[in-house]
């Protein structure tokens, strides 16, 4: 006389559970590492450089190939006006920019006030 | 089971480096008030670089950089000239590291 006991049902409860202990942990990683950056106001290609150091939070202004200048959504001398006394500037200028606008720009950025310039570049 | 995959997939790509982007410090004009010594003006061309208009092989620039150089943290003078990029003038920049020059101001001019 056997007695066995019923087939025990899937446990959907349990295989349910790890699933979205997972999906949580995953929520909170990119939570926690997804930094706000403004996508790219204009198209720049980064010069590479073998030495640097990590980004700092700073104003950023982007400086496409041809010149544009752009930060914080303005254009031009609107978004140059976005530096003020003491501002510390990235500036992600497009490796092919002359530079001789990169010059000119850092001047203005002094004349403005800028206490410091930094120039954001790819590791190589 | 499932849930230590998951951990340890999480940690690696917790421990992975995404971004490889740096920032190289500009120096301003205004910088070069406290300038001492003899001229160190270094203009970069696409295809040269000229030490106070004088042609030199990158190997050189260092080199002949150190005479007029009065102390180790002096300020040398960067030019862009013609059509040099800034790819170029981060390539210079490196190139003076390399061989302990840190703080050079970018001018504008000519």
């Amino acid at each position: 006389m056997f007695r066995f006991s019923p087939p025990r049902r899937a446990h959907m409860a349990e295989s349910v559970v790890p699933m979205i202990n997972v999906v949580f942990l995953l929520l909170i990683f990119f939570l926690m590492t997804a930094q706000l950056q403004a996508p790219a106001a204009v198209e720049v290609v980064l010069p590479e450089s073998e030495q640097g150091k990590e980004l700092p939070e700073a104003v950023e202004l982007f400086v496409s190939k041809s010149g544009e200048i752009v930060g914080g959504g303005l254009v031009g001398q609107a978004a140059l006006a976005l530096v003020t006394e003491g501002a510390e500037i990235t500036v992600r200028a497009d490796a092919r920019l002359p530079g001789t606008v990169l010059a000119k720009l850092v001047r203005d950025l002094g004349a403005r006030g800028a206490i410091s310039i930094k120039l954001a570049v790819v590791s190589r | 089971m499932v849930d230590v995959v998951f951990l340890l997939l999480v940690f690696f790509m917790l421990a992975a480096r995404f971004d490889t982007e740096l920032t190289v410090a500009l120096s301003q004009p205004g910088d070069a008030a406290d300038y001492e010594g003899p001229p160190r003006l270094v203009e970069v061309y696409s295809d040269r670089l000229e030490l106070n208009g004088i042609l030199l092989t990158p190997a050189q620039l260092s080199e002949a950089l150190r005479p007029l150089m009065p102390s180790e943290s002096a300020v040398v003078l960067m030019r862009p000239r013609g059509d040099a990029d800034v790819q170029r003038v981060v390539e210079t920049l490196n190139l003076l590291a390399r061989g302990g020059i840190a703080n050079v101001v970018l001018v504008e001019g000519g």
